[in-house]
């Protein structure tokens, strides 16, 4: 690895050649969609989960156990037995309820319009039960007092959620929303695994910038493209994560 | 007293609501840990029977696990995970709580600068990472090492923003008073704040040991030979 003896110097035409790249626009697409979508929709459920899970008592160890559970997996074996699920009819589970429920069989992996979101529920997933356990420990810190007084003040259920249940969550949610930001951002292993070769298909519809920048350095050894990606991408998390912390300070 | 029954009343008209909230959550659960069985249920399979519906396996078997104890190294490769996963855990929950704590309960010069800079280490693909890793613990005569494998994940960008989170939901008031009191800034950070975070850093150690079980690259990162 000699960086002093090298021949000329490239300055930006890495990046040129990125921008130029019309894959390249299609990719940072699909990044957002993984982080636009699954962001909401796993920090939603997460919160609606541990906010019900903190009100029940029967069985709450177990239940929040089942929750906790995916885990403890690893991203790349339960990326295959999500990609088993979702084959057509003889072997895959997904379609065969659709066949006992009378609905058409799903091409789910091998849609170009499908693929993107088949690929991002197993990262769902697999990121709820961590969420869950950070909501339940974050509920759990309020102090009992600011219940207890909002409930002689007679304010209602929806009252006390959203006057001092979220307002206290803040520093959770910050938490949260910048780490599962980036998590997504930064989506590779369940790509890498389900789509076919490892490739981002069909037709890259599903590729994110990861995987792009994997391929660059690893399959191509264009080590200089690769971490010119490496930069764009580290630059957009950097504003995205420093705009959701700017968003979410002071206001009480 | 009015108030105490209408309480009561109050407890009995949620009844139902809790019991539907109860058999949701419940169900929900069951959804999450379906692909774990189904990948239990496989382990216990013969190759044919691999791609059938059923979770019950036909003709368990024994074999799939018979066959990693004896034609791999797995308890040798189980006893390296643990051992750099408990030391990694160990540093990891003593380090980030302290610049957690520093960056939640204290103001100086540099801070948010220093708190990006944490936060900004969390935005680099591990894929990435892999070869400056490697060629520094080649530098450093680490390769075929625990310390080669364990010194990437000592201290977490991770760890130390969940700590700080956690820090900043601690009242003031408990640390003023021990100030008041004399007490050294390491005590008060031993002996306050981190029994009252004790569930949230018990809960991080466990995600990062998890992690550490969880880190192929890092091993693959080893047993490569320059």
């Amino acid at each position: 690895m000699e960086f002093i003896g090298c021949k000329e110097i490239y300055w930006l035409r890495n990046y040129e050649k990125i921008f130029a790249d019309e894959d390249f626009w299609l990719v940072l697409l699909n990044t957002f969609k993984y982080a636009g979508l699954g962001v909401p929709i796993s920090l939603f459920i997460a919160f609606c989960v541990a906010y019900f899970l903190n009100e029940i008592t029967r069985w709450h160890d177990f239940i929040r156990a089942l929750y906790f559970i995916p885990f403890l997996t690893t991203a790349v074996a339960m990326a295959w037995v999500w990609k088993w699920f979702y084959q057509p009819m003889p072997i895959g589970y997904f379609n065969f309820f659709l066949n006992y429920l009378g609905i058409a069989q799903q091409p789910f992996l091998k849609s170009v319009t499908q693929g993107l979101y088949a690929i991002m529920a197993p990262a769902v997933w697999a990121g709820l039960g961590f969420q869950v356990v950070i909501f339940i420990a974050g509920i759990r810190a309020i102090p009992r007092s600011y219940y207890e007084a909002a409930e002689i003040d007679g304010a209602g259920r929806w009252q006390i959620l959203r006057e001092i249940t979220l307002p206290s969550l803040k520093p959770t949610v910050i938490f949260l929303t910048v780490v599962s930001t980036i998590g997504f951002l930064r989506i590779f292993d369940q790509v890498y695994s389900m789509t076919t070769n490892g490739d981002g298909g069909p037709l890259n519809t599903t590729k994110p910038i990861v995987l792009m920048i994997y391929e660059f350095a690893f399959d191509e050894f264009k080590i200089g493209r690769a971490s010119a990606l490496t930069v764009i991408l580290f630059v957009i998390l950097l504003v995205i994560s420093m705009f959701q912390l700017w968003l979410m300070r002071k206001k009480p | 007293m009015t108030d105490y029954a209408s309480r009561i009343a109050y407890l009995e008209r949620i009844k139902p609501t809790k019991i539907i909230i109860w058999t949701l959550l419940f169900l929900g659960g069951i959804v999450m840990v379906t692909p774990l069985a189904f990948m239990i249920s496989t382990s216990f399979k013969t190759g044919a029977d691999v791609f059938s519906l059923g979770i019950i396996p036909k003709n368990p078997t024994l074999e799939n696990y018979l066959y990693i104890w004896t034609e791999s190294q797995f308890s040798r490769w189980m006893l390296n995970s643990l051992w750099v996963a408990t030391f990694s855990t160990a540093s990891v929950v003593f380090f980030d709580s302290l610049v957690g704590y520093t960056l939640a309960k204290f103001t100086f010069r540099g801070q948010t600068i220093v708190f990006i800079a944490i936060l900004s280490t969390l935005m680099i693909p591990t894929e990435m990472l892999i070869i400056p890793w490697y060629m520094m613990s080649r530098e450093f005569g680490w390769i075929d090492t625990y310390w080669g494998i364990a010194f990437p994940g000592l201290m977490t960008g991770f760890g130390t923003f969940l700590m700080r989170q956690f820090f900043m939901g601690l009242p003031d008031e408990l640390i003023e008073a021990a100030r008041i009191d004399g007490w050294s800034e390491f005590a008060i950070w031993s002996r306050i704040a981190m029994p009252a975070g004790c569930s949230s850093s018990i809960c991080f150690s466990y995600f990062s040991l998890l992690r550490k079980l969880d880190s192929i690259y890092m091993a693959l990162n080893s047993d490569k030979q320059s």
